[in-house]
């Protein structure tokens, strides 16, 4: 049954719990960049009495799931008794792991949640590509199998990889290694220009928006004909075709800030707005161990203003996108790192328009080229066919996802 | 409703994507509807004069399998778009 905040209006839907400041791998887009902690000794891990305590908070405030993440997770001493915690307050887990040190047991104990989902980085098809991106010999076997692992336990697995200059030729590969491991999804991510990602887009190991907008296009409209997996591309969702953001199964979960119904707890028992925090003071917003979870999220300052501004005050084309109260400027915190300020444009947004490529369908203004000569449907477009009758019942029925 | 002659409000402009869908766009509002290749066809057909089972024989007669509740879909469609004030039904 599900609770509600006492105010009703912001309610806390999902914790990240960011475990542990360090991490095993040494991953060369990482937007946090932890320290190596290749033993999970050696770096300051959230206390499992602090969690249960923030988590029971949760729950007054109408918190459903939690997701678990880093750092790397595995990588907490006390990650069996977490799992067992997420279980015991009955929320929904996910966890972000890089997959090396899930074992039987831990899977297990993940399985034992409620609808356990787990995302499992695996940044190239072949061991070279996802440990030049990972940096650390051995860890593409163990990625593997810890996936594996998961999945047998009966968590639900997706793979994430991150798209770069040095990966993109494998995107195809990677799918067909999902497929073989029995993953559900694939999810390709951007490198975002923050932390050692910052530094990808400086040396152009990371992709140009050109680039990336023409590679998202071909997942959506050519490799996702391929699979039976779902596969979700985050570019914004300014990019995103119609036909996918209106799929039942994909609809507009990712490439959108969440920060309306969701909060970050850091290693060191901080609230953050997602793991910024870490390197954003500015956007911690309190200490767990002294401060009430509901005091934090219904007044803190920061995020009242969040909730107060967003989207209206957005600038630049986020403000004048027709996505813009679903996208919400799509990741508030990497605006923020950019920037110092949260009502920026998303980088990837912004750099498409510089180049003329933001898509001129998704702006509030009328484009200078209206009125295109339409052009006709093609037949496959306009058949009912098998793929088609999927989406019959709601394809006659416009719906207004961004009024 | 069969009767009925769906009618579009002036102004609003359909914005075809690089797929085969499109968004139906309000510049009084700044609001904008996602339409499928049917919403589309179904859109384009409507100009105040065609009945709505004028529109439905045309779909039947464009689309290849098209399924046997469509009546019920159109006119599911069509009252939502009277209800955002986006058509009239004449």
């Amino acid at each position: 049954m599900k609770t509600s905040s006492p105010e009703g209006r912001w309610p806390l839907r999902t914790l990240y719990a960011y475990l542990t400041e360090g991490c095993n791998l040494l991953c060369r887009h990482c937007w946090l960049a932890p320290r190596l902690d290749s033993s999970g000794g050696e770096r300051p891990v959230l206390d499992p009495g602090l969690l249960a305590e923030v988590l029971r908070q949760g729950r007054e405030l109408g918190l459903e799931s939690v997701k678990l993440t880093g750092g790397e997770p595995f990588l907490h001493p006390e990650i069996a008794r977490i799992l067992d915690l997420v279980r015991q307050e009955g929320l929904q887990l996910a966890l972000e792991t890089n997959g090396t040190r899930v074992t039987p047991e831990l899977a297990a104990a993940a399985a034992r949640c409620l609808k356990p989902f787990a995302s499992v980085s695996l940044d190239g098809a072949d061991d070279a590509s996802h440990e030049f991106v990972r940096g650390v010999p051995g860890c593409f076997e163990k990625a593997r199998e810890g996936l594996r692992l998961l999945r047998e336990a009966g968590v639900r697995t997706q793979v994430i990889l991150t798209v770069m200059r040095h990966n993109c030729g494998q995107l195809e590969a990677v799918v067909r290694m999902a497929e073989e491991l029995g993953a559900g999804s694939v999810k390709f991510n951007v490198v975002q220009p923050a932390e050692r990602g910052q530094a990808m887009h400086r040396s152009g190991e990371a992709l140009s928006v050109r680039e990336l907008v023409e590679l998202g296009h071909r997942v959506e409209h050519e490799l996702s004909t391929r699979t039976p997996l779902r596969l979700h591309f985050s570019y914004p969702m300014a990019f995103r075709s119609l036909r996918h953001m209106f799929h039942p199964e994909d609809g507009i979960g990712c490439s959108t800030c969440g920060i309306f119904r969701i909060l970050g707890l850091l290693a060191d028992g901080s609230y953050a707005l997602c793991g910024v925090g870490s390197t954003v003071p500015e956007l911690l917003f309190g200490q767990a161990t002294t401060e009430s979870l509901a005091r934090v999220w219904l007044e803190n300052p920061v995020l009242q203003q969040i909730r107060q501004g967003l989207p209206e005050r957005l600038e630049g084309v986020c403000g004048r996108c027709l996505m813009r109260r679903r996208c919400r400027g799509a990741c508030l915190a990497q605006n923020f790192y950019s920037t110092r300020s949260l009502w920026a444009p998303y980088w990837f947004c912004q750099a498409a328009e510089e180049e003329g490529i933001f898509p001129a369908s998704r702006l509030v203004e009328a484009p200078r080229a209206w009125p295109r000569r339409p052009r006709p449907p093609t037949e496959s477009s306009v058949a009912f066919g098998r793929r088609e009758r999927r989406n019959r019942c709601r394809s006659t029925r416009p719906r207004p996802w961004w009024t | 409703m069969l009767e009925l002659r769906p009618l579009p409000r002036a102004g609003l402009v359909l914005r075809r994507e690089h797929d085969d869908w499109a968004v139906l766009f309000d510049p009084d509002t700044g609001s904008g509807f996602g339409l499928d290749p049917v919403g589309i066809f179904l859109w384009e057909s409507m100009d105040g004069r065609r009945r709505v089972a004028d529109l439905l024989e045309a779909l039947r007669g464009h689309f290849a399998q098209v399924p046997s509740q469509v009546a019920d879909e159109v006119q599911g469609f069509l009252r939502e778009l009277q209800e955002r004030d986006l058509i009239q039904l004449l």
